[in-house]
């Protein structure tokens, strides 16, 4: 949805000077429209009526005096109400003071003979509060000058002077934000759509917004197919590597059947078991299988069997913790990447510990050798596919490198977490937490 | 008895030629054939007592051609795969196929694979047919084809090949006591499985892993005889 229906493209700068445009006239609008409100100001009209009878008294008091004994009458005239002077010139008008043209005509209205006397009003406001100050001509053409000396109306007036001033403020701000965001909101969908690529259905993102980000769209839309397709392609050539590669092997597996000799027959055999594993590590780390469901599974029994299997062929390992423990899981997938850790385990530290603990709302997983650990700079690296430390050593391993990188998609996909610690007293402790689901 | 016939469908050619001289090495009758149209062919020449089918063919899927095989036929079907991916694998099964032999595979478990399903299906044993590919006792599920065991609460128990073996011999003889020397001799013929962990070890770890909560599972030992399932075992 976009508040500009059907109108046609406009870009980023266009709008942005759009927006700007029309938070000027806001603002223009708004500030012409407060001063003409100030002229508006109206006082109660007893106040006006005592004001304009104060003034008329004070005017005539004043004119009948002669000009020495004028300061003097004015001060007599003063109250606790009115301040009175009387000056020669013209007062000055305070530099910020709107003039209250409504409330002139109210004093006017009352004491219609002041009209005749050039009554100015002015309103100041010195700190917060609010006063009406004014002047009114005497016939001899000098100045009778008076300021009201109780703040007026003081914190309504105050208030809602105050109130008017950021009215415009405050909706220049939510229009502001309202505008902006809309220009974005085509932005942060393509980065929600851009942050999931890969990990599953293509998203098309709708081609919407400023002409400049409807282009980024469409040109992230195409890259996102050709991604897809890319790794579409990539599988279907995997699987067809593995059909490919694996009947040569199955050819070699059965005439290595047919050697006499113990030794060479043994060793080609574990030759080709080695390449078939290979070939399973690549397909499961490039996710050449396809997608598995999740399935309710016993994961304390699967690890019992894991280490089960693993001694039955006389290698050293062993499980401890609870006999059951029933997750929601994709069973190959966790199985696949336990057996990797107790593969590595036996492999690097020669011997294997499988741990279970079911903490409730997760279940964590470890397993612990007794060999030599993983330098702790290198944990980050290990994680990584194709990265296999001891081959400077030339150390005999087999694989890809891909134990690991399998065993990270696989606790990712639970939406696990995966943690190595080299153990305090020696040896390699790999963690997954699986969370229940 | 005359030798077994297997129709054995592999479209290359030099692996057919080993596997075909593998298994007449071993006392099979084989009906070779490189595609569809030649196994359609190789079936009309007569009875075929298990067809070797590879997933794979170039035209067809091995799946649909499985499918049209079961659609007139219960033959006993081994899909050969080089994907070794668990979905074929469960699709096979549950299209039909009686067992799933990854490639590449050697001689010794490609024979005692054909042996298993041939005597899954040996005609003497006419109650099981091919539905009969579960076994339930007491709650737990006893996938045969797909050899998995299900909770009574539906979990997958993952067990040893050894483990899941010992167990489909007790099911099948359940109630009645098994003596020891019968399934350690049944053990020893597994093939494929260089283990031979004890029949004692064997069954205190299925105890543990068929225990549930508060209850015990339902294998007991009979001194100086054997083992026995102590549950009725219903096939479906």
């Amino acid at each position: 949805m976009t508040i500009w229906p059907r109108l046609p493209v406009v870009g980023i700068i266009g709008r942005i000077f759009a927006i700007l445009l029309l938070a000027l006239l806001v603002e223009y609008g708004a500030t012409t429209f407060l001063y003409e409100r100030a002229g508006h100001f109206s006082i109660r009209d007893d106040e006006a009526n005592r004001l304009a009878e104060h003034l008329i008294i004070a005017r005539k008091l004043i004119s009948e005096q002669p000009v020495e004994r004028r300061e003097e009458m004015a001060e007599e005239v003063t109250t606790s109400r009115y301040l009175v002077r009387w000056q020669q010139t013209v007062p000055a008008a305070p530099p910020v003071a709107p003039s209250l043209d409504r409330m002139h005509r109210q004093i006017i209205a009352w004491e219609p003979e002041l009209a005749a006397h050039d009554l100015r009003l002015r309103l100041t406001s010195p700190g917060r509060n609010s006063y009406i100050s004014g002047a009114l001509a005497l016939d001899d053409g000098s100045w009778l000058y008076f300021k009201t000396r109780e703040p007026l109306r003081r914190w309504d007036f105050a208030i809602s002077r105050a109130l008017l001033a950021l009215t415009p403020a405050i909706a220049l701000i939510v229009l502001g934000g309202v505008l902006v965001s809309q220009v974005l909101r085509p932005l942060r969908r393509l980065a929600i759509v851009a942050d999931q690529v890969g990990q599953g259905e293509v998203e098309v993102v709708p081609v919407q917004g400023p002409g400049e980000v409807r282009r980024v769209i469409s040109a992230f839309n195409a890259m996102q197919d050709r991604i897809h397709r890319l790794i579409d392609d990539r599988t279907e050539a995997l699987a067809a590597v593995g059909h490919d590669f694996r009947t040569p092997l199955a050819r070699l597996r059965l005439r290595s059947d047919l050697i006499d000799d113990d030794d060479l027959r043994d060793s080609i055999q574990r030759d080709v078991i080695e390449m078939d594993a290979m070939v399973a590590s690549l397909l499961a780390y490039l996710g050449g299988e396809g997608e598995e469901a999740a399935a309710g599974i016993d994961v304390a029994v699967m690890c019992a069997t894991i280490a089960n299997d693993a001694a039955d062929h006389d290698r050293p390992a062993s499980y401890s913790g609870p006999d059951h423990c029933e997750l929601t899981v994709r069973p190959l997938a966790l199985k696949r990447a336990i057996v990797n850790l107790v593969e590595n385990a036996l492999h690097y530290g020669g011997n294997a510990r499988l741990r279970l603990e079911d903490r409730g709302a997760e279940v964590a997983i470890s397993v612990e050798d007794d060999g030599p650990g993983i330098p702790d700079d290198a944990h980050a690296k290990v994680l990584l596919p194709f990265v296999r430390l001891d081959r400077a050593r030339s150390r005999d391993t087999s694989g890809f490198g891909l134990g690991l990188p399998i065993v990270v998609r696989a606790v990712e996909g639970e939406g696990g977490r995966l943690s190595l610690v080299n153990r305090p007293r020696g040896g390699l402790r790999v963690e997954m937490i699986l969370p229940r689901r | 008895m005359t030798s077994p016939t297997i129709l054995l469908v592999e479209d290359d050619p030099p692996l057919r030629t080993l596997t075909a001289r593998a298994l007449q090495e071993n006392g099979y009758a084989v009906r070779p054939a490189g595609s569809a149209p030649e196994m359609w062919r190789a079936f009309e020449a007569g009875p075929v007592d298990l067809v070797l089918l590879d997933v794979m063919l170039p035209g067809t899927s091995g799946i649909d051609l499985c499918r049209a095989i079961r659609r007139d036929s219960d033959v006993p079907i081994i899909f050969v795969s080089a994907r070794g991916s668990e979905m074929d694998r469960v699709v096979g099964l549950e299209l039909g196929a009686d067992d799933y032999l990854p490639k590449p595979f050697g001689t010794r478990e490609l024979l005692a694979r054909i042996r298993a399903v041939l005597r899954r299906h040996a005609p003497q044993r006419e109650a099981v047919d091919r539905s009969q590919n579960l076994m339930a006792f007491d709650g737990w599920t006893v996938q045969l084809a797909r050899r998995e065991l299900l909770s009574p609460t539906g979990a997958i128990v993952d067990l040893t090949g050894a483990e899941f073996d010992l167990l489909v011999a007790l099911c099948e003889n359940a109630q009645r006591v098994i003596a020891r020397e019968r399934l350690i001799e049944l053990s020893r013929t597994r093939l494929g499985d260089s283990s031979d962990r004890s029949v004692d070890v064997l069954i205190s770890r299925l105890r543990r892993k068929l225990s549930t909560a508060g209850k015990s599972a339902p294998i007991i030992t009979v001194r100086g005889v054997g083992y026995m399932l102590n549950v009725p075992v219903d096939r479906r």
